[in-house]
Order: C-alpha cells, then sequence, then structure tokens
C-alpha cells in the first residue's frame, strides 16, 4: 500500500478516535454529577460519622469541621470547584486520611485491574470453548450439561458461590483457598495462587454469558449460505467451525466481552471482600460506608473512564476481526 | 494521707455493708447483708477438643508469676476486621484506629480486673495533696519510646509527654478549636490543665474535685503518644511512622493489604512479649475469619459470636474458645422528649413486658451474657447480675405479674389497648447480629401482649445514617450496643445526665443530675456509691433505657496458641484488652 493510501485510510479512523475520546467527556460528566449528587442524598455524611457519639457537639461545632472539610458549600459550588480540580488532574483528598484520592486509588486500581483480566480471560476461552462444543453437538447429553451448568453459574450468585469455594473444601477435604493477599513483589508464586481462586470464581457467570452468545451466534453463523457453501466444497469440518463460523460468530460476542469486562471492574466488590483482597471495589464499599465523597467519586471517573475506553477498544477491534467494518468510514 | 476514691479498694456491697444508706431504694432490703463484696472472676472458659476449663483468672497487668513461663518466639496471625484504616489519630478517632494502636502503645493506667482497683502503668503513683482540685501524678521510669528514628530516638517517656497527652485527650491543644472531635474528652472532664513540673512529676489542676479522673484516664482508648510525634515528622494517617511505648512496633504498612509489627527489644515490662511479632490478615468477613482460622491462616478471632462459634465446632474441634464478661451493654433508648416515650409510664410498661432471659439466650446463647441494670453490672458501684435477676422486669418467675402490672401503667397512661405505633431504629445495617435479634424479639413480645400495637424496625443505611439519625434523636426508639467508658459516674453521666453526650434519648431529670453532680464531686467512696445506687433506682423507676443485657467476649484461639485465659477484663473494652494481652500470650 502506498504511503498516500495509508494515509488516506489512517485519517478516517484517527478522526473517529479523537471524536470518541471528546465525546467521553460530557458523557463523563453526566457520570459525576449523577454520582456526586446520589451520595450526597444518602442519609448522614463524614462529620455525622465524626461525631457519632458526641451528643454534646454544637451546630458551630458541626459548622466548623464541615468548612475545613470543604463540605459546607451548597452543591452546585462544590460540584463546579471539584470538576474544576479534574480538569486539571487534582482528584482532591480523601476527608478521613488527607491523602490524595489519585494515590489511593491507583494503589487499588491494579489488583482489580488484575482480578478483572484475569476473569476475562478464564471467562472468554472457557466460554467460547464451551460455547463451540455446545454448539457443534447440539441436541446431545453435552449440549444439555453445557447449558444446565452455563444456567447454574449464571444463576448462583457470585457472593454465595465464593462461600462455598472457601468452606466446603475446609469441611470435607482440609484445604481451604488462600484467604489473605500477597504482593506480588513479596511472593510472585503465592500473589498468583492467591488470585487464582477469585479469579475462578468471577470467570464462571462470565464465562457462562459468553458461551451461551457463543453458541447461539454459532448456530446462526453455521446456517448461512457460505458454510454450506465450503461443506460442499470439501472443506473439512474443523475449518469450517474454527476458520469459517467462528471468525463472524465472535463479533457479537467480542462486544458482550466488552460490556462484561467494563461491569467486571465495578462487580468484583463481593468477591474482594470475602477474599481480602484490596481492590477499588471494597475501597468503593468502604468509601461509601464512611461518605468519604473524594473517593467515591475519584473511583466513579476513574472506572467510568475505562468502560468508555474499554468499549473503545471493543468498537476498533470490529475491524480487525472484520475488514468489512470500516472504523470512521 | 486519708484514704480517699482513688486509693481505697472498694466495692458497692462492702460500701453498703459499711455505711448506712441515705434512702431506702428499691432493692436497697435486697442488698444489706448480702455477704462479701462481690470478687469473683469473671466467667472464663477454656475449651479444646469440646471439653471445658475453667481458667483461673490473672490480673493482666499484674502477672509477675507469668512473665518468664512462656516460651518465646513465633509471630501470630491476627485479623483487621476492616477493608480499610483511616481515622488512625487515637485521640479522636472512635474505633477505627484500636486495630493498631492497642498493640504498639500503652495507657497511663488500668483496672484490676473486678474494677475495684486502680493498676499503675505509665504513671507510677498519684497523690491528692488537698481539698481535691489538684493531683500530683508521677510517670514510672525507664519506660522507652519505640526506637524509630528521625520520629523518635527511643527516649524515656517523662512528664512533659504525660501532660502533653492528657491534654491533648481532653481537647485542650486542637489549634483549630475542635473539640467535638476529641472523643474521649468527657473521661478527663473536670481537668483544667495538666503540667510537668519536672521530668517525673506533672501537676493536675481542676475546676473541681473529679472523683472519675483516675478511671477516665484509664479508658480502654487512651492511649499514649510522644509529645514531639508530629514535630519529628509523624503523620497520624501514616502508621509507619506511629511510635508507642507498647510491647510491638509497627514495620510495614499499606491500607488493606499489609501490616505487620515486631517486638519493641526495650519494651519496659521485663520479659515481655513473648512472640517475636505480629502479621495480620485483612479479612473482613466473618465466614472467611472462620475458615482461615480452621485452616491456620489466622491464630486468633477476636470476636466470635454465636455463629462463629458453632460454625467453629464443626469445622474445627481444636479451636480454643474463651468467653469473658466485659462491660458492653445492649439496650433498647427511648426518645423521652417526644409522646409517646416522653411518659414514664409507658417506657416502663415496655421495659417490664420483655423476658430478658429468653430474649438474651436466645441472641447470645446461656452463659454467654449477664443481667445488668441501667448501671453496667461490671462496675463495683453497679447491681450485680444476681440482683438484677430479682427485680421487676428482670425477674422471668414473676414475669406474668409484671405483663398485669404493664398493662395496668398502659393504660393509665391512656393506651387501654396498648394502640402506640412505633420503630425501633435498630444499629444493624446487615439484619442481623444482636440488635437486630433484640429489636425482632422485642417488637414480637410487645405485639403478644398488646395485638393493637404496631411496632417495628427501622433498619439504618449504613454507619453514617445511623449515626446521623442518632445523634440528632431522630427515632422514637433505638436499639444498640454501648462500650462503657470506665468509671460509673461518667457512664452515667454520659448516657442520663441532661447534657450528656450520649444522651441519644434526651432524657432530663433535674434529680438525677443533682445526684450526678454530687457523685462527681465526692472523694469519699462510700458516699459515693451511696448516691450511685440512688440514681440506679431512680433509673430504674423512670426506664428511659429498657436494659437488655451484658454479653460476654467471646474470642477463638488457635490450638497453639497459650495463655489466653489470662485475659479478659470486665470494665475494659473487650477485644481492646485481648490485643492489648498479645504481650502475653505464646505458642506451645
Amino acid at each position: 500500500m502506498s504511503r498516500a493510501r495509508s494515509r488516506e485510510g489512517n485519517e478516517p479512523l484517527t478522526k473517529y478516535i479523537i471524536a470518541r475520546t471528546v465525546g467521553m467527556i460530557p458523557a463523563l460528566l453526566l457520570l459525576l454529577f449523577m454520582v456526586v449528587g446520589a451520595i450526597q442524598l444518602l442519609p448522614g455524611d463524614a462529620v455525622d460519622i465524626m461525631l457519632a457519639e458526641n451528643v454534646q457537639a454544637t451546630e458551630a461545632d458541626r459548622a466548623r469541621i464541615e468548612e475545613q472539610l470543604g463540605l459546607g458549600k451548597p452543591f452546585p459550588v462544590q460540584f463546579a470547584g471539584y470538576v474544576s480540580g479534574v480538569v486539571q488532574g487534582d482528584l482532591g483528598e480523601s476527608l478521613w486520611s488527607d491523602r490524595s484520592v489519585t494515590e489511593i486509588i491507583f494503589s487499588r486500581l491494579p489488583v482489580t485491574l488484575e482480578l478483572a483480566g484475569m476473569a476475562v480471560i478464564i471467562g472468554s476461552i472457557a466460554g467460547i470453548i464451551l460455547g463451540i462444543i455446545s454448539c457443534v453437538m447440539q441436541g446431545s447429553i453435552v449440549d444439555l450439561l453445557v447449558r444446565a451448568t452455563s444456567i447454574a453459574g449464571l444463576s448462583i450468585p457470585n457472593f454465595a458461590l465464593g462461600t462455598l469455594v472457601i468452606v466446603l473444601p475446609t469441611l470435607y477435604i482440609g484445604w481451604t483457598p488462600p484467604l489473605t493477599f500477597t504482593p506480588f513483589t513479596t511472593d510472585p508464586m503465592g500473589h498468583f495462587y492467591g488470585m487464582v481462586f477469585p479469579s475462578l470464581i468471577i470467570g464462571i457467570s462470565f464465562s457462562a454469558i459468553v458461551m451461551r452468545y457463543t453458541r447461539t451466534m454459532m448456530l446462526e453463523v453455521l446456517r448461512l449460505d457460505y458454510i454450506r457453501t465450503a461443506r460442499a466444497k470439501g472443506v473439512g469440518e474443523s475449518s469450517v467451525v474454527l476458520r469459517h463460523a467462528l471468525r463472524n460468530a465472535l463479533i457479537p460476542v467480542l462486544s458482550v466481552i466488552g460490556l462484561q469486562m467494563a461491569a467486571l471492574v465495578s462487580g468484583t466488590i463481593i468477591i474482594e471482600v470475602v477474599f481480602a483482597l484490596p481492590g477499588l471495589g471494597r475501597l468503593l464499599l468502604s468509601s461509601v460506608d464512611t461518605r468519604d465523597y473524594p473517593v467515591v467519586q475519584g473511583i466513579a471517573i476513574i472506572t467510568g473512564s475505562l468502560v468508555m475506553v474499554v468499549n473503545l477498544v471493543v468498537d476498533l477491534l470490529y475491524g480487525v476481526i472484520d475488514p468489512r467494518v470500516k472504523i470512521g468510514g | 494521707m486519708e484514704p480517699n476514691f482513688w486509693t481505697n479498694r472498694y466495692s458497692r456491697r462492702s460500701a453498703l455493708r459499711g455505711g448506712a444508706l441515705a434512702t431506702a431504694g428499691l432493692g436497697a432490703a435486697a442488698l444489706i447483708g448480702c455477704g462479701d463484696s462481690d470478687e469473683s472472676e469473671p466467667t472464663s472458659t477454656a475449651s479444646s477438643g469440646g471439653g471445658t476449663a475453667v481458667s483461673t483468672s490473672s490480673d493482666p497487668a499484674t502477672t509477675p508469676s507469668a512473665v518468664g513461663e512462656g516460651t518465646y518466639g513465633g509471630r501470630i496471625k491476627l485479623p483487621i476486621l476492616r477493608p480499610s484504616l483511616t481515622d488512625l489519630d487515637p485521640h479522636t478517632s472512635l474505633y477505627l484506629a484500636f486495630d493498631l494502636w492497642p498493640y504498639i502503645s500503652n495507657r497511663a493506667v488500668t483496672t484490676t480486673r473486678d474494677g475495684s482497683e486502680l493498676v499503675p502503668w505509665l504513671i507510677d503513683s498519684w497523690e491528692v495533696p488537698g481539698d481535691g482540685t489538684e493531683m500530683t501524678l508521677k510517670v514510672r521510669s525507664g519506660v522507652k519510646w519505640h526506637e524509630k528514628p528521625p520520629y523518635n530516638t527511643g527516649r524515656d517517656f517523662d512528664a512533659e509527654d504525660l501532660a502533653f497527652n492528657l491534654m491533648r485527650i481532653a481537647g485542650k491543644l486542637d489549634e483549630d478549636g475542635n473539640l467535638a472531635l476529641y472523643q474521649r474528652r468527657t473521661t478527663l472532664e473536670g481537668m483544667d490543665r495538666a503540667e510537668a513540673i519536672d521530668d517525673t512529676t506533672v501537676r493536675v489542676v481542676f475546676d473541681r474535685p473529679a472523683s472519675p479522673f483516675m478511671r477516665g484516664v484509664s479508658d480502654h482508648r487512651n492511649y499514649m503518644v510522644p509529645r514531639d510525634f508530629e514535630d519529628n515528622g509523624g503523620n497520624f494517617q501514616d502508621p509507619t511512622t506511629f511510635v508507642g511505648t507498647g510491647p510491638y512496633m509497627i514495620t510495614a504498612f499499606q491500607d488493606g493489604t499489609l501490616t505487620t509489627m515486631d517486638r519493641h527489644p526495650n519494651y519496659w515490662k521485663e520479659g515481655l512479649p513473648y512472640l517475636d511479632g505480629i502479621d495480620f490478615q485483612w479479612l473482613a468477613d466473618q465466614q472467611a475469619q472462620i475458615t482461615a482460622l480452621a485452616s491456620g491462616q489466622l491464630d486468633v478471632i477476636i470476636n466470635a459470636d454465636k455463629t462463629a462459634r458453632a460454625t467453629l465446632n464443626s469445622l474445627a474441634p481444636e479451636v480454643q474458645h474463651h468467653s469473658f464478661e466485659f462491660g458492653s451493654w445492649q439496650h433498647i433508648r427511648f426518645q423521652s422528649e417526644r409522646p409517646p416515650f416522653n411518659d414514664p409510664r409507658i417506657r416502663r410498661a415496655l421495659r417490664l413486658v420483655l423476658d430478658i432471659e429468653s430474649m438474651s439466650n436466645s441472641v447470645h446463647g446461656e452463659g454467654y451474657w449477664k443481667m445488668t441494670g441501667p448501671a453496667p453490672q461490671v462496675f463495683p458501684e453497679a447491681y450485680k447480675a444476681d440482683e438484677i435477676r430479682k427485680m421487676a422486669g428482670w425477674n422471668p418467675e414473676t414475669k406474668e405479674q409484671d405483663t398485669a402490672e404493664a398493662v395496668k401503667l398502659m393504660a393509665a397512661a391512656g393506651y387501654p389497648d396498648g394502640a402506640l405505633e412505633f420503630k425501633i431504629l435498630q444499629s444493624s445495617t446487615a439484619q442481623t447480629g444482636a440488635t437486630f435479634e433484640y429489636s425482632v424479639l422485642a417488637t414480637d413480645r410487645m405485639r403478644e401482649v398488646w395485638p393493637a400495637m404496631d411496632a417495628g424496625l427501622t433498619v439504618p443505611t449504613g454507619d453514617a445514617s445511623f449515626g446521623q439519625l442518632q445523634a440528632n434523636g431522630e427515632f422514637q426508639a433505638l436499639c444498640y450496643s454501648i462500650f462503657p467508658v470506665p468509671d460509673l459516674v461518667l457512664e452515667l453521666q454520659s448516657h442520663y445526665q441532661s447534657d450528656g453526650s450520649r444522651n441519644y434519648g434526651r432524657y432530663a431529670s433535674a434529680e438525677i443530675d443533682d445526684l450526678l453532680g454530687r457523685a462527681f464531686v465526692e472523694l469519699d467512696p462510700d458516699a459515693r456509691t451511696e448516691l450511685l445506687v440512688e440514681v440506679q433506682d431512680k433509673l430504674i423507676e423512670e426506664s428511659p433505657t429498657a436494659v437488655l443485657g451484658n454479653p460476654n467476649m467471646n474470642s477463638a484461639w488457635g490450638p497453639q496458641v497459650r495463655n489466653f485465659e489470662s485475659l479478659g477484663h470486665r470494665i475494659r473494652g473487650g477485644h481492646y484488652d485481648l490485643m492489648n494481652g498479645m504481650e502475653q500470650v505464646w505458642f506451645a
């Protein structure tokens, strides 16, 4: 391809990426407004907790503390001040610890990303493979078992599954999965060992979703004319399934994986609590409980941005998987 | 020096035997001639493999015979029960800071197990030279801060440190004037100032004689920090900078991830601690804690409720259990400022119908709680459990008569069919736990007696919303569990004095205020006790709270841990006492 043609091909893509990135801004602003507003609607604030057992605290005491924490201003003023800070890269400070919110969040984010990432990998691989098997063996006992397992995976809540995984082996075989977090720098193998089980638990329900979509799309694609043609031309069945059908079937599955991945980042809370993982989910839980508004807002921005970036990447990948799809064209 | 409140060993029963009661209180006739003062040790059972053994008690503060008997070495694995630790200044924190400070610091004084005597810790001795408006405190020599440059060189704890801490706990050093943030300032009520007059002596000046002062100093959350901590770069939000005089030093801390402590090589209690250090596991989920203990990933569960004990018995019968009395008391508090509970007849009626014994056995398990009155029975001056059990409302054998009396009271108050409508705001957000269970049982019982009564529960959305509702008095009735402060005058003042710091129900009685005010300045122990008995009698009659019980603190220990049976204190904060006591345990 000549340079001129290459530049011509890349230009619409670049414009598309820029347009999507710019489009994130109003979406993030709206998200922030909703999160900031919602948490302020919750009864009680950080000052209520600070003065919890102190009936003698006067209105003046309360007002002084609120002013020091920046909570005394009207909501629009607080919101505008916060957005102004965010634009300059400042997510504020925790109301309780005075630590930078950015520092707090980024100390926890890697664990959540790792947990979500491992769950996605486990769930995607398992889901796609099971979906293919179920499709190819449609109507058989194998298909029935796989579908029943996927229903179970979707139905059982993560926290219940997590508790069963912890308690049952201890009770019956005297073995317990690791229940404490080991930093990677302390012991890489111990760290990985500690992350496998929580990732598996999240991955199970994730794989159930992927499996069902894969099966459905594969069944649809395998009925198309070009597949009949390929078979008529003598192409082997494995080649028909894996080379010809899967690629087309994966496009909507990829979209589902992308959406689910985004949900996973905020959906790890329960598993993080059960397995004592120091991730963003646990941080969010404790911050909401203590009404640490800046931390909650910071988490909203970070996770919201992540969701949008993931969706952008998924859309861009369409063009890679299916050359007929022109991004920005 | 004349014996006085701070120097006498005393108990309510011995005071009543020796002195004359000013008035014949409600239970006074039952009390006179009751026999020896109640020196019985808390119920403490150490069980292993399903068997039980009653441990011999020993005072955790003065156990010279135990030192040197144990095995040195090893690191114990303890849980941190929060998902995150913030708010780590020990003088302003409500509770979060005390996952760390009990291990690394000491308090100035403590008390014996039965609460009858003060025991010197970082304060070695004290004198009241005159009329009680001044006191001199002598600092113990040879106590060293942790050597942690640049935050501390490992210097001696001195009088200036003590004076600094007393002033800071009282909120008198806050430059921003945020007195309200100092959660335990009322424990030092009456103190005007504390000043070091030499390296080892502090003079405390009071605005009036303050009988609760020394016990207030012994509060289980009044930990000492170096006076130059922040000047040397220390940060109350960074535990790696924390310095104390306690048996352990923080060596690593990452919030939510990692906390380790190593033994203090220059700890002032010679021969302690036994263990080399502590490794904390951040486990906020109770099921995970139970499983971790059963599999050896933890060595202790500090607060093992009924469900945890039952689960452990089946998962790991070799786990050892330890149960002891402590002062936390569970209650239903009525909003006394507004109808319907501004009428003492209605409050008393509801209190009388509750079957406390049956409810508490259901919530805690038989043998894991004690009857208590409006003054927690762990205090030396309070009515004891066996006395309370004989009183109307608490006595299971007179429940029928009590219920009949309650019906009459309710009718006299204008509700012959008990057709009240109210909700109990209970503190559990998860709809589990003692306060939730008590609230359900209480409302069931009330509706059983008065079918027309519409009594329900309110479940708060979180600690912040509960705290707001509680502090603002925005409830009709409240079910809660409270740790007491270590002095009964302070405790009763906080809950029942008109401007009490924890008088959430806004109960007001000029008579109670007067009695408590007099008890505060009364330095004669017998006279003080008499006043407190009068207060208790009045509170039983007026019923601003329906007191439900005094639960035990129950902990579970791995099979290799030894000497935990010596831990446990009636008034100090239950699990904080276990944390303090980690210096005394060892591994087999």
